[in-house]
């Protein structure tokens, strides 16, 4: 199956006008994956059937908008960004450390911040605050269940992570899943989408949003780095993804500037 | 026929290939070039380096929105699929792997077919899986050129054997004759 771009604005208008999102300008290679995805998975035959099932309630917000999302894949992902932020990043802040996680779709970047605030001794100082575009989300990350084979992976990325223990010390395992539900404890989830207009927290000592512009074009990049930046606090600090390029966004050059060049980690300037 | 961009795909024994292709192709060469290459994922430097050597072309792995230029060869980042977007930019995605395989050269052809339809030279090299073969096919479905390595050249078979088995593609051909195709296409470019 596949959908031509004429489809998918159909698709869109029909999102739009039934829950007021609008997904036009979300990076349509991906988006489009996204769709064919969410056709695969619900048994829809085509996106005629998809509109009218989105016109007839029978495909709810939150299960949209968490199968549109894409998950994170792997804890830990970038070791060496892990490394900067555990040996350079986090010995600048003083007293309570303020940490903002937007749109999370999975709880991998959560459980890496957690491990790395446990082992620095500094878990209880910190204050984390999660958003989610579902529900359905927040179960998933809190259920933190992961399988044997993606368990190897973020082993592999832990080791080079250089971590104190072992990552397996972290969960409980049972019938091949990992468990890591424990860790999720005081966790202040908000349920929000940036550019709908809720509030999203400021003063923010760390706001870790990677590999998360990739999926917008340049117009909805801007837009959404224009409201996030006002969650870091000045000579706070901002992370987006390795490859991702905040200063193509007109004005990040005045907001921004660069602490790691390889590693995307940038201060809020004063 | 004038062309708008060459895309190769590779994994296993194909490094060797890419870098005389490479080595092969003129300073003012006239089309951008797409590599998606299995690659080590941790491994974030020194491909480039190693690549570079003999190049006359600068090589860059693309930043997410990166603008394509002519002249430019582009290596998939590590642990990301390349899309060559609508509009001359590239995404970047860490959607899951395909093919055990980020960046997946299936993922990286079929947006460059996409965006390019008929004006795409698709190549597939030596490699150890079946990534690539659907891509390709995408690339000619699409009206696009298609070339596959000759298997008794490639070095591991399995990737342009996994082609041929879905598509009769415009050539079969050994390392040699697709730089010099590569060099005939630039010339007849420079002269339209």
């Amino acid at each position: 199956m596949n959908l031509t771009l004429k489809e998918i604005k159909e698709i869109n208008t029909a999102i739009l006008n039934r829950f007021g999102i609008d997904y036009s300008n979300h990076s349509i290679i991906s988006y489009k994956n996204r769709l064919l995805e969410l056709l695969k998975t619900n048994n829809i035959k085509n996106y005629k059937d998809l509109i009218t099932k989105i016109e007839n309630n029978k495909l709810s917000l939150e299960l949209l908008t968490s199968q549109l999302a894409i998950p994170f894949t792997e804890m830990f992902r970038d070791p060496a960004m892990w490394r900067e932020l555990r040996d350079h990043v986090l010995p600048k802040i003083n007293g309570k450390i303020r940490i903002f996680i937007p749109s999370c779709t999975s709880g991998e970047e959560l459980i890496s911040m957690l491990i790395l605030l446990k082992e620095e001794g500094v878990l209880e100082n910190a204050k984390i605050t999660v958003s989610t575009c579902s529900k359905l989300i927040v179960n998933t990350i809190k259920d933190a269940v992961f399988t044997e084979k993606q368990i190897e992976l973020n082993k592999a990325n832990y080791k080079r992570y250089k971590g104190k223990r072992s990552l397996s010390d972290y969960a409980t395992n049972s019938n091949a899943k990992y468990y890591f539900d424990e860790l999720i404890k005081n966790i202040n989830f908000i349920d929000s989408r940036i550019l709908s207009g809720s509030q999203l927290p400021t003063g923010q000592d760390i706001v870790l949003y990677r590999n998360k512009l990739i999926y917008f074009n340049l117009k909805m990049q801007t837009e959404v780095l224009n409201i996030i930046k006002e969650s870091v606090i000045s000579g706070g600090y901002f992370i987006v993804g390795i490859m991702e390029n905040i200063f193509a966004s007109e004005g990040m050059d005045k907001v921004f500037e660069e602490v790691s060049k390889t590693e995307k980690i940038y201060k809020k300037k004063l | 026929m004038s062309y708008k961009g060459i895309i190769i795909g590779g994994s296993a024994g194909s490094f060797q290939v890419v870098t005389k292709i490479l080595a092969s192709l003129p300073a003012n060469f006239q089309y951008p070039v797409f590599l998606c290459l299995h690659r080590l994922k941790h491994v974030r430097s020194g491909f480039i380096e190693a690549l570079e050597i003999k190049s006359k072309l600068p090589i860059v792995e693309p930043e997410d929105k990166t603008i394509i230029k002519k002249g430019v060869v582009y290596l998939a980042p590590s642990n990301y699929h390349m899309y060559i977007d609508y509009g001359q930019r590239f995404a970047l995605s860490t959607e899951p792997s395909v093919n055990y395989s980020r960046p997946s050269i299936d993922l990286s052809f079929f947006s460059a077919s996409t965006s390019f339809r008929e004006k795409l030279v698709g190549i597939i090299l030596s490699g150890a899986n079946k990534d690539g073969a659907k891509g390709i096919k995408s690339v000619k479905r699409l009206g696009g050129l298609t070339i596959v390595q000759d298997p008794k050249e490639a070095q591991i078979k399995t990737m342009p054997n996994s082609a041929l088995d879905l598509i009769e593609p415009d050539y079969v051909l050994t390392t040699d004759k697709i730089s010099k195709l590569l060099n005939q296409l630039n010339e007849l470019n420079e002269k339209l």
